[in-house]
């Protein structure tokens, strides 16, 4: 049946050609529509865990609040016990208030969270920032070394090696400046807020806190680990050992919990990196769900055009169709033959879509879209990083093969369905 | 006699005790700062005056103001009312004792809670710079020393936060025999220089003295022009100076809504 299938299928093929050229348009598509969707997600979030402490991260919520965190040693055992794909482990101190300010030569700017990395844990994930100018010094990381984002050092007009003061206030609520040494410029869109990073023991330092002092610690998992699914596990490690807020989710479910119920001593809360992108999940969300959407409309427009297809051949087949049952053939044989032509034109077509279409992804990520600063969020170094989700690409290609089968069967079945010598006598 | 001799020691062994205890050092350093504070401050009368402001940013221009100022030192309050320019027309400050708010009227008319830290009018003034002079609540002398300043000879007051509510942490005045300050520079906790204010001539009204021309110098905002760093400044002046009875009306928000109709 195959072979005669397969025969059959090369000898049509100047009938299918339309069909098959639009299936392999709509598999290119969606490749480079699922990959770009999975390249945006992947990096935007890559970027955010750099920013927010990785993939899972612990706050502590105690009223009021100083987010000082004092057990350290429980909670890094939740993250040990929890059996995780640890990439890398963050430990920092924040300055998170609205008068943190860079003055560099009579301009000054402010800063939305000013970051403290202990970098004997956090260097070689900060490496991976993508610098513009200077970036981490192989040896010892300079105490007095800050590290700004390309939009920042525009804004100051500042270079590796000048001199810049930060300003901040102390936790006793002193106004305080700290001279620290320019050491490098990384790319970064400020879609969060202006960051800047430096030693945390520095920033300890002119905060009045003590020089150990940590305010988040987190850890960056794998490639593609749920970080929900790891924070819920950590949480359930970490609630047996230290006073921890119930499962909220979200940074805000956090703040409202908290605010709620003040409680005077250590209070932990664990979250996804999930948990504090809203706006970012939002946007992701939106962005599947129009792809989702164009996916329907592709799909029906597919099944439409594959029956009236098939409709057509099914037509001009008939003294073929009525010859074959003539000679023995079962109806039930003549709808195989049908149906397995059409899942021999929506594999091949999907294939070559999906060929093409990550011969796109590849194209589309050799060119440079450094100067759309909006886009930078979404860019690893100025590019769309090549991505391939085949989860996503494979249902869309299942789905679209089971589309083209389904819009044949009413025609297989209606050819089939005709009395051999009413086919035979057709003109 | 012993009885006087014994009597000598307990005194000399509680001023030491005093002395090394810094006890006296705090006493005399709340009586000069209290002395500075008195010659400024009107505690038994209001105050009321007209401020012309001129604010230089290099490379950026001039922009002046007009502000009225309403003070009752006595309980903590005052008002401020922007006259000119007509865009700010409208807008003013309150204070009362901790508490000020700044009553904005674009895009709408409201009041939020603003610092005595804060800028004034994104001036290189602070707001705490126009409320009454409290300089022996909030700081203590920890060294001082004597120095010409060009024609006046000052005594300089290096100061330290002892709360805070004040805008800056460490703040040095040179201030001359009459208790008035002439100079003053504020420094961050790290002692990084933030801004020197000059009051170089006061005007003496009703047994008080007023400066009669301020100028604050931003330590680190500024423009190089030409190659040289030209720094933002702050200039002001005092005048209609008054210390006629105010109306309590004034000192409320309702006056401010009222004023900017």
């Amino acid at each position: 049946m195959l072979g005669i299938a397969w025969r059959n299928f090369i000898l049509q093929f100047h009938r299918y050609r339309v069909l098959a050229a639009a299936l392999v348009l709509g598999a290119l598509v969606f490749t480079v529509l699922f990959g770009v969707t999975a390249s945006l997600t992947h990096t935007v979030r890559e970027k955010a865990a750099r920013y927010f402490s990785g993939d899972v991260m612990v706050l502590n919520f105690s009223h009021p609040r100083d987010w000082i965190i004092d057990d350290e040693l429980a909670i890094r055992r939740a993250f040990d016990e929890a059996g995780l794909d640890v990439a890398s482990h963050h430990r920092r101190s924040l300055y998170y208030e609205t008068d943190a300010k860079l003055v560099f030569n009579g301009t000054s700017l402010v800063q939305r969270r000013v970051i403290g990395l202990d970098f004997s844990e956090e260097r070689d994930n900060f490496s991976q920032q993508e610098f513009l100018e200077g970036g981490l010094p192989k040896g010892p990381i300079p105490t007095d070394g800050l590290w700004v984002s390309n939009d920042t050092a525009q804004r100051l007009h500042v270079r590796v090696g000048d001199e810049v003061i930060l300003m901040v206030k102390t936790d006793q609520g002193f106004r305080n400046t700290v001279s620290l040494r320019l050491a490098g410029v990384f790319q970064d869109s400020s879609f969060f807020g202006f960051a800047s990073y430096l030693d945390y023991r520095t920033l300890n330092r002119v905060l009045g806190r003590p020089e150990e002092t940590i305010t988040e610690l987190g850890i960056s998992l794998g490639s593609g680990a749920d970080s929900d699914s790891a924070a819920r596990t950590v949480w359930r490690r970490l609630k047996d050992a230290v006073p921890t807020l119930p499962w909220v989710g979200t940074l805000d479910g956090a703040y409202a919990w908290a605010d709620k119920n003040p409680i005077s001593t250590p209070t932990y809360a664990v979250l996804p990196l999930s948990g504090r992108l809203k706006q970012i999940n939002d946007l992701i969300e939106a962005i599947y769900a129009v792809n989702a959407l164009l996916v329907l409309v592709f799909l029906v427009v597919v099944a439409i055009g594959v029956y009236n297809t098939y409709q057509m051949i099914a037509f001009e087949r008939t003294r073929e169709v009525g010859t074959m049952r003539a000679l023995g053939m079962q109806k039930s044989a003549v709808i195989t033959l049908f149906l397995t032509e059409s899942l021999m034109l929506g594999f091949l077509s999907s294939v070559a879509g999906l060929i093409l279409g990550s011969l796109a992804l590849w194209l589309l990520g050799q060119v440079d879209f450094s100067g759309n600063l909006l886009a930078q969020m979404f860019l690893a170094k100025g590019r769309v990083a090549f991505a391939w989700p085949w989860q996503n690409v494979a249902t869309v290609l299942g789905v679209m093969w089971l589309t083209t089968l389904t819009g044949a069967v009413v025609p297989a079945w209606r050819a089939a369905a005709q009395r051999p010598v009413d086919a035979l006598r057709h003109e | 006699m012993n009885i006087t001799r014994k009597i000598m020691r307990l005194f000399f062994l509680i001023i030491g005790l005093l002395s090394s205890s810094g006890v006296w050092a705090e006493i005399n350093s709340l009586a000069i700062l209290s002395k500075i504070d008195s010659q400024v401050s009107f505690v038994d009368s209001d105050f009321s005056a007209e401020i012309a402001m001129t604010q230089t940013k290099p490379g950026e221009g001039i922009s002046q103001r007009t502000v009225a100022l309403f003070r009752r030192d006595r309980e903590q309050k005052f008002v401020m009312l922007l006259l000119k320019p007509e865009s700010d027309r409208g807008k003013g400050y309150l204070k009362i004792g901790n508490n000020l708010w700044l009553y904005e009227t674009i895009p709408t008319r409201r009041f939020t809670v603003t610092s005595a830290k804060d800028r004034f009018q994104n001036s290189n003034a602070r707001n705490s710079d126009f409320t009454r002079s409290t300089l022996a609540l909030d700081y203590k002398i920890v060294s001082m020393g004597k120095e010409k300043l060009g024609p006046f000879d000052t005594t300089i007051y290096n100061l330290e936060a002892l709360h805070n509510d004040i805008t800056f942490p460490k703040t040095k005045l040179w201030v001359t025999a009459d208790s008035l300050v002439r100079k003053t520079e504020d420094y961050s906790l790290s002692g990084q220089l933030l801004r020197t204010t000059a009051m170089p001539s006061y005007q003496e009204f009703k047994g008080r003295f007023v400066p009669k021309k301020v100028t604050i110098i931003d330590a680190l905002l500024g423009k190089t022009l030409n190659g040289v760093f030209k720094n933002e400044t702050t200039e002001y002046t005092l005048s209609k100076l008054s210390t006629d009875p105010l109306p309590s009306l004034i000192f409320t928000q309702s006056y401010l809504e009222k004023n900017s109709q």
